[in-house]
C-alpha cells in the first residue's frame, strides 16, 4: 500500500438500536483527518489492524459491532459533549473521560461509551 | 461540556459492581434469600457506593458554575475567531449516567436498568452532535464547518502519534492528549487554570477509582455475595451469572429487535427490581459499603498527593468559575 493512499475497502453502517456507528476498514493507517468522520463523532483506531471506526451515540457493548477490547486510540470530535469510555459493557469497570478535542490512548480495553 | 466536574468526579458512575464479570461461584451453597424491605425508598438510597464519591463530588451549584463558566469562555474564544457558538445550558440530567446503580431498589422500580432512557439519551447525543441539527453549524458550508471544528477543538491530530499535541500520561498505562490551541482547551484553562494538569489529575483519579473497583470485585467475600445474589435471582425466576448481566442481555435483545422498546420498560423494571432486591437481600449491600471504604482507604493512602491536588484545584476552579461568571470574562 502506498503511504498516504487510503483505500476504502468497506464501510459498514451499523444501526443497532440506539447505536450510531460506522466502521471504516482501511488497508493501511491513514491520517485521522481523513479517516475520522468529523464533527460530532468519537473516532477510534486499532493499531493491530490499522483500522478506524466512529461512533456518534451511546454504545452499551462495542462487541455488537466487532470492537470489544480492540480500539487503542480515541479522538473526541464532539462539538458539545465530552465522552466517557469504559472497560466493561454498560459503563462498567472504570474508564476515562475524553474532553472535547482530546484523545485517549488505551490499548484493547474499551467496551462501552457514553456522551456528556 | 456538560456536568464537567461531576462527570470527572464520579466517572465510575455505575461502575462499582457493574462489571463484576468473572465472579465465580466458589462460595458455599447460598441460602435462599428473600426480598428486602427497604424503609427508605428514595432513589439511590439503597444503591451501592461509588469509589471516592463523597471525597471528590461537588454540589450541583458548583457543577453549574464550572459548566457555565467554561461555556462562556468557549463562546468568547469562538467569537474572537469569527464564529457564533451558543453556550450549552447546564442540565442536571442523567446524561452520562448509565442507569441506577446496583442495589438501588427505588431507582430500579422507576427506571429499570435505565436501558430505555439510555436509548433516548443516546439519540439526543447523536442529535446534539449532528452538525445538521446544530444552529451554529447548520448554515455553514463544509469548509466553514471544518474551520468551526478546528477553532473549537484545535486542528485535528495527524494520527495517533501526532507530536504537536500535549500528551499526558496517566496511571494505568493510558495517556490523554489535548490541542491547547482549540477554544475548548483554552476555556478549560480559563476555568481550571491549566488544562493539561487538570486532565492529568482527572485521569489519575479515574484510574484510582478503577483500582478500588478491581480490588472490590476480587475480594473473596464479595465473590461469595455474588453467589448469594445469583441464588436469590433464581428464586425469583431469573437466571443470571452476576449483577448487570440481565441488563446486558436486555440491551442485546433490544438491539437485535428481539424485544421492542415499547415493551422493554416494563420488562426491565421487573428484572431490575428483582436484581436490586436480591442485591439487598443477599448481603451484597451490607458488604459493599465497608469493602469500598476499605479499598478506598488503601488506594488513598498510596495516592494522597493526587487526591489532595485534585481537591485543591477543584476548589480553586469553582472560585475562578464564579469570578468569570460575575465579570462575564473568559
Amino acid at each position: 500500500m502506498v503511504t498516504g493512499l487510503k483505500r476504502l475497502i468497506a464501510v459498514a453502517a451499523l444501526v443497532l438500536g440506539f447505536v450510531s456507528t460506522t466502521v471504516a476498514i482501511t488497508a493501511a493507517p491513514a491520517s485521522a483527518a481523513a479517516s475520522c468522520n468529523g464533527a460530532g463523532w468519537l473516532c477510534f483506531y486499532d493499531y493491530g489492524s490499522a483500522q478506524y471506526g466512529n461512533v456518534a451515540g451511546d454504545n452499551y457493548a462495542w462487541g455488537a459491532f466487532g470492537w470489544n477490547d480492540r480500539a487503542d486510540w480515541f479522538y473526541n470530535q464532539g462539538n458539545y459533549c465530552s465522552v466517557r469510555v469504559y472497560r466493561d459493557n454498560g459503563g462498567g469497570g472504570g474508564g476515562y473521560l475524553i474532553p472535547r478535542g482530546g484523545t485517549l490512548t488505551w490499548y484493547n480495553t474499551v467496551s462501552s461509551n457514553y456522551w456528556c | 461540556m456538560r456536568r464537567h466536574i461531576r462527570n470527572q468526579a464520579v466517572i465510575c458512575v455505575a461502575v462499582i459492581l457493574g462489571g463484576a464479570a468473572g465472579c465465580s461461584s466458589a462460595a458455599p451453597p447460598p441460602e435462599q434469600a428473600t426480598a428486602a424491605s427497604a424503609p427508605d425508598l428514595s432513589e439511590g438510597a439503597t444503591a451501592a457506593p461509588q469509589p471516592f464519591e463523597g471525597l471528590l463530588s461537588t454540589a450541583q451549584d458548583n457543577q453549574k458554575a464550572l459548566h457555565d463558566a467554561e461555556e462562556q469562555a468557549v463562546a468568547q474564544c469562538m467569537k474572537a475567531q469569527g464564529f457564533r457558538y451558543t453556550p450549552q445550558e447546564f442540565e442536571p440530567s442523567r446524561q452520562g449516567d448509565p442507569g441506577p446503580r446496583p442495589g438501588d431498589v427505588a431507582g430500579a422500580r422507576t427506571r429499570g436498568y435505565g436501558i430505555a432512557e439510555s436509548k433516548e439519551r443516546g439519540e439526543k447525543a447523536v442529535a446534539r452532535n449532528n452538525p445538521e441539527a446544530n444552529p451554529d453549524l447548520a448554515k455553514l458550508g463544509p469548509a466553514e464547518r471544518q474551520a468551526f471544528t478546528a477553532a473549537l477543538l484545535g486542528p485535528p491530530p495527524s494520527g495517533p502519534n501526532d507530536p504537536s499535541r500535549a500528551t499526558i500520561a496517566v496511571p494505568g498505562g493510558a495517556s490523554i492528549s489535548v490541542n491547547t490551541n482549540g477554544c475548548a482547551s483554552k476555556a478549560r484553562t480559563a476555568v481550571y487554570g491549566d488544562d493539561i494538569r487538570w486532565q492529568q489529575l482527572v485521569g489519575s483519579v479515574q484510574q484510582l477509582q478503577g483500582e478500588v473497583y478491581d480490588q472490590l470485585v476480587s475480594d473473596p467475600s464479595y465473590v461469595s455475595a455474588v453467589a448469594q445474589w445469583r441464588s436469590c435471582m433464581r428464586g425469583k425466576g431469573f437466571n443470571y451469572e452476576r449483577p448487570t448481566a440481565a441488563r446486558e442481555v436486555l440491551t442485546m435483545q433490544l438491539n437485535s429487535g428481539e424485544i421492542a422498546l415499547s415493551s422493554l420498560k416494563s420488562t426491565e423494571i421487573q428484572v431490575a427490581t428483582a436484581d436490586a432486591e436480591c442485591f439487598q437481600a443477599g448481603g451484597m449491600a451490607n458488604l459493599t459499603a465497608p469493602l469500598v471504604a476499605k479499598y478506598e482507604q488503601k488506594v488513598a493512602d498510596a495516592n494522597q498527593g493526587v487526591i489532595v491536588e485534585f481537591r485543591e484545584l477543584q476548589e480553586k476552579s469553582i472560585a475562578r468559575a464564579r469570578s468569570l461568571l460575575r465579570t462575564g470574562s473568559g
